[in-house]
């Protein structure tokens, strides 16, 4: 199944704040569809990847408690222009995707 | 065998019960998810950690919050809100300082925590979250 993803960059006072936001239900398992008594499938978001010229940055393990259509978001301390952001994602599903951005700030 | 190793042992067992693979986020208690993320459960208060989340958050299932941790190696985010206490963390920080921005569930009010590993020692720092239809006893 295909989730959107997408990147937004902030510069703020000590560098940069690389987030994004993946359009993924985060589904717990501990609700019920609406009408039925049927609890809907766990389904969640295990790990996001930050990566900048394809090194790792950051690794980001989440949980059955982070929102639906999570925003994750870290810090990078320098970026220059024309570097490569890329983030990447799995699920407890076994679904992932990636999206990435060159900087040209 | 020791009581922290039979602790540990007990902890073991519940997490084999549980959904998610991961013992550190399908421990029941704060001090099993640090024994199992960070390896140790000693902390210490921290002042140098930021924690920027809204002293009343409008839902449940959005509750906001930023963590700023200069010279973190790792953080985890945990709250005694929910039933597992993990909500995320983040490892293999190269930049400083370590920066974390989400958006977490809770089931009710209760403590946003943050845990820093830096130098081999552990620290934390705690805000108060309110959310609607669980309001807090003025003190």
């Amino acid at each position: 199944m295909q989730y959107p993803m997408r990147i937004k960059v902030i510069e703020d006072s000590s560098g940069f704040q690389v987030m994004c936001e993946i359009l993924h239900p985060m589904e717990n398992g501990r609700r019920r569809h609406p009408g039925s008594d049927k609890i809907i499938p766990q389904n969640y978001i295990t790990q996001v990847v930050f990566r900048l010229n394809e090194v790792i940055q950051a690794e980001i393990l989440l949980g059955q408690y982070v929102s639906a259509n999570p925003v994750i978001g870290t810090h990078f301390s320098k970026l220059t222009r024309g570097d490569t952001i890329a983030i990447s994602w799995q699920d407890i599903a076994g679904n992932g995707g990636s999206a990435s951005q060159i900087f040209d700030q | 065998m020791s009581a922290g190793g039979l602790s540990l042992l007990s902890a073991w067992a519940r997490v084999f019960a549980s959904d998610d693979p991961r013992p550190e986020f399908a421990a029941t208690a704060i001090n099993q998810v640090l024994l199992f993320y960070f390896g140790t459960s000693d902390a210490a208060d921290d002042a140098s950690i930021d924690i920027i989340v809204p002293l009343v958050s409008e839902h449940g299932d959005l509750v906001p919050f930023k963590i700023i941790a200069p010279g973190a190696e790792k953080i985890a985010v945990v709250t005694d809100a929910n039933p597992e206490p993990l909500i995320l963390a983040i490892d293999q920080i190269r930049h400083s300082p370590g920066v974390i921005v989400g958006r977490a569930r809770f089931a009710q009010s209760g403590t946003l925590t943050c845990y820093v590993m830096r130098s081999g020692v552990l620290g934390r720092a705690s805000r108060r979250v309110a959310v609607p239809g669980h309001w807090q006893e003025q003190s």
